[in-house]
């Protein structure tokens, strides 16, 4: 897995390239929390569009961002989500805490 | 076909290219087969995060076959005995202030698989399940 990250118009923008398991959730969660805790960020747009695989250990790195944005009133957003991704957001009950774009 | 991994999260890598080869022998479709690694990713991630109370290295063993109809695959482990269906699944209507962290990965295997069983013998940890395929 890859995470290549940017700051574009408001929101600091996560790209996840590969695999999001448990063997590569613990580099995102550093990822996040650095932005959150120790930048200040509130927007947050994570990119999927190269994404391949997610489990339930990826989730919940997701999950964390979104309560500590929610905590900030700040906004979570996930684009370009492959429809097998999007079904385990939607088994998960994942979908209605971000705010999902089908384009990047 | 059979594949032996170690108790070693990096081996989550060697499990998905072993089911990619699994699909391709036996012409079986992508999505088929990632529900399969989701299901048994999330059990073998269990079994190595909280599995064994020793230092030591552990085999983990998959068997897969395919039936007439049916994708039959065995899970074995010499990890402590637990039972990961015994725990009930999780409330998903929660707001994200009050969601849990966790639990979703068992209740994953059950949304995806349509047999799941769990048996103790002797020191072996032994997870069966079972998709349909058309």
């Amino acid at each position: 897995m890859e995470i290549l990250t940017e700051n574009k118009d408001d929101f600091f923008v996560i790209k996840i390239v590969g695999r999001l398991d448990a063997s590569t959730s613990n580099d995102l969660e550093e990822k996040v929390l650095e932005a959150i805790e120790d930048n200040g960020v509130t927007n947050m747009l994570i990119n999927f569009d190269e994404l391949e695989y997610i489990s339930s250990s990826g989730l919940r790195v997701l999950l964390v961002a979104a309560k500590k944005l929610k905590v900030k009133s700040g906004i979570i957003k996930i684009c370009g989500m492959k429809s097998h991704i999007r079904e385990v957001f939607e088994i998960a009950g994942f979908t209605p805490l971000f705010t999902i774009e089908d384009h990047c | 076909m059979n594949l032996k991994i170690s108790n070693n999260l990096e081996e989550l890598d060697n499990l998905a290219l072993f089911l990619e080869k699994f699909g391709e022998k036996y012409d079986i479709s992508p999505g088929v087969i990632f529900e399969i690694n989701l299901s048994l990713d999330e059990l073998v991630t269990n079994t190595i995060n909280y599995g064994f109370n020793d230092d030591n290295d552990h085999v983990i063993s998959l068997d897969m076959i395919l039936e007439a109809n049916k994708i039959v695959i065995e899970l074995i482990d010499d990890g402590v005995m637990f039972d990961p269906f015994s725990k009930p699944d999780p409330d998903l209507t929660l707001a994200v202030e009050e969601k849990p962290i966790g639990g979703l990965g068992i209740y994953f295997v059950k949304q995806k698989m349509d047999e799941w069983s769990y048996e103790r013998t002797e020191n072996l940890n032994i997870v069966k399940l079972g998709k349909n395929i058309n």
